[in-house]
C-alpha cells in the first residue's frame, strides 16, 4: 500500500477559523440588486391574478418579475415539469410567485408587501400514500406533456411520476415455502438538510446571451447545463463559479434557486442580482430531504433464512420530480439492505406531494430503506426467537453472493462481515454504569451504499508544472467541508512522489476554465476526482520521462521517475532533476528540449448501464461501501429522555487518504442522521403550510446532546480496485444505518417496537409499557 | 430613521450613521465588509453571528446596530490577530475541528469569550459557552476535543 | 431584516409614558431577544420602539428585609450569577440556567420573559410558585399586583401605558424551591413542558405546571396531596388523575402532545421533590 503524505491541517483551516474564507453572501458588487421573493402561502392553489401596481410605485424598485414573464423557460433535468417561477398554479407553500429587484433591500421588502396576489386554493395532499389514492387532487394535471430524459414509468392520471420495479427470482414460491411471513410498514418523514449556510446565488447577464453566476453549489457544471438548456443557449455562454460552501449534503447538488436567479437577472442586464435565502426559506423554498414510507413483507424459514421479500416504497417527493427520480431507483434496489435475497419484488414510487421538492440528501434513499430493513431484521429475530446477529450473518452478502441488482459480490468489495462483527463485539464489551430511573439499550445495524450517479458522470483534473518545479493542480469537486481539496493534494503528492508543499490546488471552480466535474455527490469525489488526478499525474510523469529521455539521450523506457528526479535505471548516477525539465529543459546555450509539462486527467466509471425497466436489474452501481453501526443509549423511564452514550461505525474504506478528515466525515454523518433518528421532521398544517421552518421547532443535534458521547470509528482497508490507491467513497455512509441502530437500541432497552421516525422523547415515553414495573 | 453613533470596532474608531432597523450583523457585514460573522438563521438560534460587545458574547443578528454607540465591539477580524486566537486555531487544527467553516467564527468567538472569563473552564462551563452553537458538519466531537486542549 | 421604525432611547420613566400615551403604535424593547425575532417575520414594524435599557429604576437585585426585589431589566445572566438568588430562590437559578443559551442570556431580561406571558416561560411557573408580586410603574405611580393577577392570559399582562418595574419574592415565606423542564434537545430549546415547586414556611407546597393551560397552572388538590408528605406510588397516581381530568393542553402544539404534557408535569414534579430532598427511594420512576 502507498504511503499517503498527511497534511498538518486541512488547507482551508486557517481561512475558516479566521473568518477570511468567503461564502456566497460575503460577496457583493457595486450597484448590485437584491432579489426578494414573494412566495406562495398556499400548498396548492391556482394563481388567479397578480397586481403589481402599488408595489411598482415604491421608490427604488428596478423590476418585479412574475410567472407572467415566462415564455418557454423550463428546468428540464430528468422531467421537464418545473418552471423557475410559478406560472398558473402553485404546488407548495414557499413556491416563488414574484421577485422584487432593488438596490435597497428595505425598499424591496416594502414593495414585496404591496404585491397583491389572488389565489384559488386547491386541496393539498402531503404524503405519498395519500397522493396515490383515487380521489387525490392531481398536482400535475398533464404529465404526458412533459419532456423526459429517460423513461420514468410514470402513471397516467396519477401523482406517480416515477415507478421503479425490481423483479428477482420467484417471490410467490418463496412465500409458499416460508415458515413465517413478517409484514410491517416503516415511515421516514421529510427532513431538512439545514446546511448552516442557506443557498445563495449572484448572477449577471452581460449580453442577451452570456451570463456569469456565483453560487453556493456542489455542481457548477450541472447548474451551467440546466441554465443553458433553460434558455436554449450553448453551455459555454453560461459561466458558473463556486468557492466554499457552508455545507451542502446534497441539498445544493441539484438546481435549487439558481434557475430563478438567472431568470430574474436577465431582465436587468449588466447588473449583478443577488438572491439569498433566509433560514426560513432554506427550509421551505429550496430542496428538502428524505420522506419515504416502506412496506416490507418478508418470508423467512424458522432458522432465519430470508427466502424472499415484497417491498413497496412510497416517496413523498414534493411538488416537482426531477430531483428525486434516482432516489426512487436507488431506494428500490438498495431496499434489500446488505443481504442476499434470492426472490424480490420491489415497487418503488416517486409521488408528487404538495411540499417543497425533495432532492439529494446524504445517504440518498439508503437511510430510508435501511430504517425499514434493519428494523425488520431485528424484529424478525425477535419473532423467530433467534439471535439478531446470527440472523444477519446468515443472510449477509459475502463473496459469491448475488445482490439485488444481479451483481456478484467480490472480496474486493469490502469486508462487510468483518465490520459487522467488529461492531457486534465492541457493543458487547461496553460496560454500562447504571443509574437510577434509567434503562439502557445497545442497537446495531448493518449497511451498504453504492454511489448513485449518471452513467457518464465524469471527473477530471489538470496538472501544470511551473518554472520552479512546483505544481498547480485543479480537480473537480466542490469544497463543502469534506476536505476534498486537501485530499486531492495528498493524492497528487503521493502519485507525484513530491512533498505536499510543492503542490498548490485551486480551491474554487469556474466552469469556463476548471476541469469538468458532474456533481459533487454520491461519495464519489475522492474516488473519481482522485482517479482523474492520478491520470493527470501519470500523463505528467510520462511527459517528464519524455523530456528526460531527450536530455539524457536514452530510451524513455529505461528511465524511472522518482519524484524529485528522473533516473536512468541502468546507471543511477545518471539522472536529471524534475525541476530542470518540467518546463522543458533550457540548456546553457538557450536551446529548449522537450515541452512544458501540463496535463489533463479524466475518469469515467466503466461498464455502468441503466437498470432494466422490467427487472430493475443491471450493472448500475459502480462500487459498494459496506459497514456496520452501533449506538448505546440511556433512556429515562420517567420522561423518555434519551442520552447517547456511545456511537460507532466500522466501515471498509478501501484506503484512508486522511484519517482525521475521514473520521470527521463518519462522525459528522452519524450525528447528522441522529437528528433524523431523534427529532427532525418537517411538520405541516392541515392546509400544507410548513409549520416548523426555523430552528425554534426544527431541532438538530446540539453540542450538549453529544458532549459526553464516546465515538469509535474503525476503518477496514480492503483495497477498492477502481479507487485511487484503493480508496472507496465514505462521505455519506455515516448516515445510512443510524436510524435503525437507534430503533433497535430502544427495542432492546424497553422491549418496544417503533416504526415511525423520529424517535422523540415523547414517542419513546408514550410507547413504554406502563403496566409492568420496569426493572431499573 | 437613522442615528449617528460612535463606536470602536476591533480597536478602530468609527463615526457612522445607521438606520434604526439595521442589525449589528448587517452593519458589520454590509456596511463595513467585516464578513466573518455569518447569518445562519437571523433569529439568534445558531451562533454563527456571535460577536463581543464590551467583552460580552452576543448574537449580533438580534442586536440593533445603533446600540453599540459608545461601546466596544470585537469581531473575528479583531480576534484573528491575537496570540490567543493562534492557540484556538492550533487546537482546532490538531483535532480537525473545521469542515465547511460556516459556524467556525461563531465558535471561535464563544471560546475566546469563555477563556477570557476563565482560564481553566470546567466541563459545565464549556457546555454553557457552546450549548447554543449549531454545527451541521462535525458532529461536535472534534470541536469539544479542541476546546479541551485549551483548558 | 427588520422593517423600518423610529427609535427612542428613554432616559427617564416620564419619557416612556409620554410616548406611550401619544402613540398607540409604540412598543417597548429591552433585550430584544423576543421582540426582534417577531419583527423579523412581520410585514411591518411598530412605528416606534422605546428602549428602556437605560432606566436604572428597573435594574438590580436587592434584598430588602425578608424580600428579594428583582428589577425587570435584570438579565438572565445576572440572575444566574447572583449568589443571593442561587441561595434563596434556587428555582430561579435553575430556570436561568435552562434559559436559551449563553449569548441570549446576556441580553434577555426577566421582565421581558414575564410580559411576553408565554405559558411555558421559564419565569412563569417559577414566579407563580414563589407567590411573586410585581411592581408596575405608570404615570400614576407604582402599583403592586400578585403575579397571578398581573399575568392573566396567553401573551397578556396587566399593563396599560405602564412598565413592569420589579418582581418581589418573599424569601422567608419560600424556604425551598425547584424548577425542572423538558425540552426536545439538550442545548438551546424552549421548554416543552415545565414544573416549579415551592415549599412554604408552614411546610405546605405550591406547584405550578407550564404549557398545559393558558397561564401557569395550579391545582389545589394536587398541593394538598403534596402537603401530606407521605409519598407513595399511589400519591402520584392520584396526582396524575387530577391532572388528566382537569387540564386540556391544546392539541395543535408543535412541541408536545397533550397526553405527553399531562404525564410529564408529574414526572417533573417528582424531580422537583427530589431536589428539595423530599422524595424517597421507594417511589418508582
Amino acid at each position: 500500500m502507498v504511503d499517503i503524505p498527511q497534511a498538518e491541517k486541512r488547507l482551508d483551516l486557517d481561512k475558516k477559523t479566521s473568518g477570511e474564507a468567503e461564502f456566497i453572501d460575503d460577496l457583493s458588487f457595486p450597484g448590485m440588486l437584491h432579489a426578494l421573493v414573494l412566495r406562495s402561502p398556499h400548498a396548492h392553489a391556482e394563481i388567479v391574478d397578480i397586481d403589481l401596481k402599488k408595489a411598482l410605485e415604491v421608490e427604488g424598485i428596478e423590476k418585479i418579475v412574475t410567472g407572467q414573464d415566462i415564455t418557454d423557460e423550463i428546468i428540464n433535468i430528468d422531467i421537464g415539469d418545473h418552471r423557475p417561477i410559478a406560472v398558473d398554479k402553485v404546488r407548495f407553500h414557499g413556491e416563488p410567485v414574484a421577485v422584487v429587484l432593488s438596490e435597497d433591500k428595505w425598499q424591496a421588502k416594502k414593495a414585496l408587501n404591496l404585491i397583491e396576489v389572488e389565489y384559488k386554493p386547491l386541496k393539498a395532499v402531503l404524503k405519498a400514500k395519500e397522493a396515490v389514492k383515487e380521489d387525490a387532487p392531481l398536482i400535475h394535471e398533464n404529465q404526458e406533456e412533459y419532456d423526459r430524459h429517460m423513461d420514468t414509468n410514470y402513471h397516467k392520471n396519477s401523482n406517480i411520476f416515477r415507478h421503479y420495479k425490481l423483479r428477482k427470482g420467484n417471490l410467490e414460491e418463496a412465500f409458499k415455502k416460508a415458515d413465517k411471513i413478517i409484514e410491517n410498514t416503516y415511515d421516514y418523514p421529510q427532513r431538512s438538510h439545514t446546511q448552516m449556510e442557506p443557498h445563495g446565488a449572484i448572477a449577471k447577464w452581460y449580453s442577451d446571451e452570456e451570463m456569469v453566476m456565483y453560487a453556493s453549489t456542489q455542481s457548477p457544471f450541472f447548474v451551467r447545463t440546466a441554465i443553458a438548456d433553460m434558455f436554449k443557449l450553448d453551455a459555454p455562454k453560461i459561466t458558473v463559479k463556486s468557492g466554499y460552501l457552508g455545507g451542502g449534503f446534497g441539498g445544493k447538488s441539484d438546481v435549487a434557486i439558481e434557475p430563478l436567479t438567472a431568470f430574474v437577472a436577465k431582465f436587468v442586464p449588466n447588473k449583478y442580482v443577488k438572491l439569498r435565502l433566509s433560514r426560513e426559506e432554506a427550509f421551505n423554498a429550496s430542496l428538502i430531504a428524505r420522506g419515504g414510507e416502506v412496506d416490507l413483507k418478508t418470508a423467512v424459514t424458522k432458522d432465519g433464512k430470508i427466502l424472499g421479500e415484497k417491498i413497496n416504497i412510497y416517496f413523498s417527493s414534493g411538488a416537482y420530480g426531477s430531483t428525486s427520480v434516482h432516489i426512487v431507483t436507488a431506494g428500490g434496489h438498495n431496499s434489500s439492505g446488505p443481504y442476499e435475497i434470492d426472490n424480490m419484488e420491489v415497487d418503488s414510487y416517486g409521488v408528487y406531494t404538495n411540499t417543497p421538492p425533495v432532492g439529494a440528501f446524504r445517504g440518498y434513499s439508503h437511510p430510508e430503506v435501511h430504517w425499514a430493513k434493519e428494523r425488520q431484521m431485528h424484529i424478525i429475530a425477535k419473532e423467530l426467537g433467534i439471535d439478531e446477529h446470527e440472523l444477519r450473518l446468515k443472510n449477509m452478502l459475502r463473496p459469491g453472493s448475488i445482490n439485488a441488482l444481479g451483481q456478484e459480490i467480490e472480496e474486493s468489495d469490502g469486508d462487510l462481515i468483518g465490520c459487522y462483527e467488529k461492531i457486534r463485539d465492541r457493543l458487547e464489551e461496553i460496560e454500562i454504569d447504571k443509574k437510577p430511573n434509567k434503562v439502557y439499550g445497545k442497537g446495531i445495524a448493518a449497511m451498504m451504499k453504492s454511489p448513485v450517479m449518471a452513467t457518464n458522470s465524469a471527473a477530471s483534473a489538470t496538472l501544470r508544472f511551473n518554472e520552479d518545479g512546483t505544481c498547480d493542480l485543479a480537480a473537480s469537486g466542490s469544497e463543502m467541508g469534506q476536505g476534498t481539496k486537501t485530499a486531492m493534494k495528498q493524492i497528487a503528492a503521493a502519485a507525484l512522489k513530491l512533498p505536499l508543499e510543492k503542490i498548490k490546488i485551486k480551491e474554487d471552480i469556474s466552469t469556463d476554465n476548471s476541469p469538468y466535474g458532474w456533481q459533487t455527490i454520491g461519495s464519489t469525489t475522492t474516488w473519481k476526482a482522485g482517479r482523474a488526478v492520478i491520470d493527470a499525474v501519470e500523463k505528467a510523469i510520462d511527459k517528464l520521462k519524455e523530456n528526460a529521455a531527450l536530455v539524457l539521450e536514452v530510451d524513455k523506457d529505461d528511465l524511472e521517475y522518482q519524484g524529485e528526479k528522473v533516473v536512468y535505471k541502468k546507471d543511477e548516477s545518471m539522472y536529471i532533476e524534475t525541476d530542470k525539465i518540467c518546463f522543458g529543459h533550457l540548456a546553457d546555450n538557450g536551446l529548449v528540449t522537450g515541452e512544458p509539462v501540463q496535463t489533463y486527467g479524466t475518469y469515467v466509471p466503466k461498464g455502468l448501464i441503466y437498470t432494466d425497466p422490467e427487472t430493475g436489474q443491471g450493472n448500475a452501481a459502480a462500487e459498494y461501501t459496506y459497514g456496520a453501526q452501533g449506538v448505546v443509549v440511556e433512556i429515562d423511564i420517567e420522561t423518555g429522555e434519551l442520552k447517547l452514550l456511545n456511537m460507532m461505525m466500522a466501515i471498509d474504506a478501501g484506503k484512508v487518504i486522511s484519517p482525521q478528515m475521514a473520521r470527521g466525515q463518519i462522525v459528522g454523518g452519524m450525528v447528522q442522521e441522529m437528528g433524523g433518528a431523534l427529532n427532525e421532521e418537517l411538520r405541516y398544517g392541515k392546509e400544507g403550510k410548513m409549520r416548523n421552518n426555523s430552528f425554534t421547532d426544527y431541532k438538530i443535534p446540539t453540542p450538549l446532546d453529544l458532549y459526553d458521547t464516546k465515538f469509535d470509528v474503525y476503518f477496514f482497508e480492503t483495497p477498492e480496485p477502481i479507487g485511487p490507491f484503493g480508496a472507496r467513497g465514505i462521505a455519506e455512509h455515516g448516515t445510512v444505518g443510524i436510524t435503525p441502530a437507534f430503533g433497535n437500541a430502544i427495542s432492546n432497552a424497553l422491549g418496544i417496537e417503533l416504526f415511525d421516525l423520529p424517535l422523540t422523547r415523547e414517542k419513546i415515553f408514550l410507547n413504554m409499557d406502563k403496566e409492568g414495573d420496569l426493572d431499573v | 430613521m437613522a442615528k449617528k453613533i460612535n463606536t470602536t470596532i476591533n480597536d478602530k474608531d468609527y463615526e457612522l450613521e445607521v438606520p434604526y432597523q439595521m442589525s449589528l450583523l448587517e452593519l458589520l457585514r454590509e456596511e463595513l465588509h467585516l464578513t466573518g460573522a455569518k447569518e445562519g438563521c437571523g433569529n439568534g438560534e445558531c451562533g454563527a453571528c456571535t460577536v463581543l460587545i464590551n467583552n460580552e458574547a452576543v448574537r449580533s443578528c438580534i442586536v440593533l446596530a445603533h446600540e453599540v454607540d459608545g461601546k466596544e465591539v470585537i469581531t473575528i477580524e479583531g480576534v484573528k490577530k491575537t496570540g490567543e486566537f493562534k492557540k484556538i486555531r492550533d487546537a482546532f487544527a490538531a483535532e480537525d475541528a473545521v469542515q465547511c467553516g460556516f459556524c467556525t467564527p461563531g465558535f471561535v468567538m464563544a471560546i475566546k469569550a469563555l477563556l477570557d472569563r476563565t482560564k481553566s473552564p470546567t466541563d459545565e462551563e464549556i457546555k454553557e459557552a457552546l450549548g447554543g452553537h449549531l454545527c451541521r458538519c462535525t458532529g461536535y466531537e472534534s470541536i469539544h476535543k479542541a476546546v479541551k486542549r485549551l483548558v | 431584516m427588520f422593517s423600518p421604525f423610529e427609535y427612542v432611547k428613554a432616559e427617564n420613566l416620564e419619557e416612556v409614558f409620554e410616548i406611550l400615551e401619544e402613540n398607540d403604535d409604540a412598543q417597548i424593547i429591552a433585550g430584544g431577544t423576543d421582540l426582534l425575532v417577531k419583527l423579523r417575520e412581520a410585514k411591518r414594524s411598530p412605528k416606534t420602539l422605546i428602549d428602556i435599557k437605560e432606566l436604572e429604576e428597573l435594574k438590580g437585585i436587592k434584598k430588602e428585609k425578608n424580600k428579594i426585589k428583582i428589577g425587570a431589566l435584570t438579565t438572565i445572566t445576572e440572575l444566574k450569577n447572583s449568589e443571593l438568588i442561587k441561595n434563596e430562590l434556587f428555582a430561579l437559578y435553575q430556570a436561568a440556567s435552562d434559559f436559551g443559551c449563553y449569548e441570549i442570556r446576556n441580553r434577555a431580561t426577566i421582565g421581558g420573559n414575564i410580559v411576553h406571558a408565554s405559558p411555558g416561560a421559564e419565569f412563569g411557573v417559577t414566579v407563580f410558585a414563589l407567590d411573586a408580586k410585581v411592581e408596575v410603574v405608570g404615570q400614576d405611580g407604582i402599583k403592586e399586583y400578585p403575579i397571578d393577577e398581573f399575568w392573566y392570559d396567553v401573551g397578556k399582562v396587566k399593563l396599560k401605558n405602564e412598565l413592569l418595574k420589579s418582581i418581589i419574592i418573599d424569601i422567608e415565606e419560600n424556604t425551598k424551591s425547584s424548577y425542572h423542564r423538558l425540552s426536545r434537545v439538550d442545548g438551546m430549546d424552549l421548554a416543552v413542558v415545565n414544573t416549579a415547586l415551592a415549599k412554604k414556611s408552614d411546610g405546605s407546597y405550591k406547584s405550578y405546571f407550564g404549557t398545559v393551560a393558558r397561564t401557569p397552572y395550579r391545582n389545589k388538590e394536587i398541593d394538598k396531596l403534596l402537603n401530606d408528605n407521605n409519598y407513595t406510588n399511589e400519591t402520584f397516581k392520584k396526582i396524575q388523575k387530577i391532572v388528566d381530568e382537569n387540564v386540556s393542553p391544546r392539541a395543535s402544539s408543535l412541541r408536545a402532545s397533550p397526553e405527553y404534557k399531562k404525564k410529564m408535569v408529574v414526572s417533573l414534579l417528582k424531580r422537583c421533590l427530589r431536589d428539595i430532598g423530599e422524595l424517597g427511594d421507594d417511589i418508582d420512576g
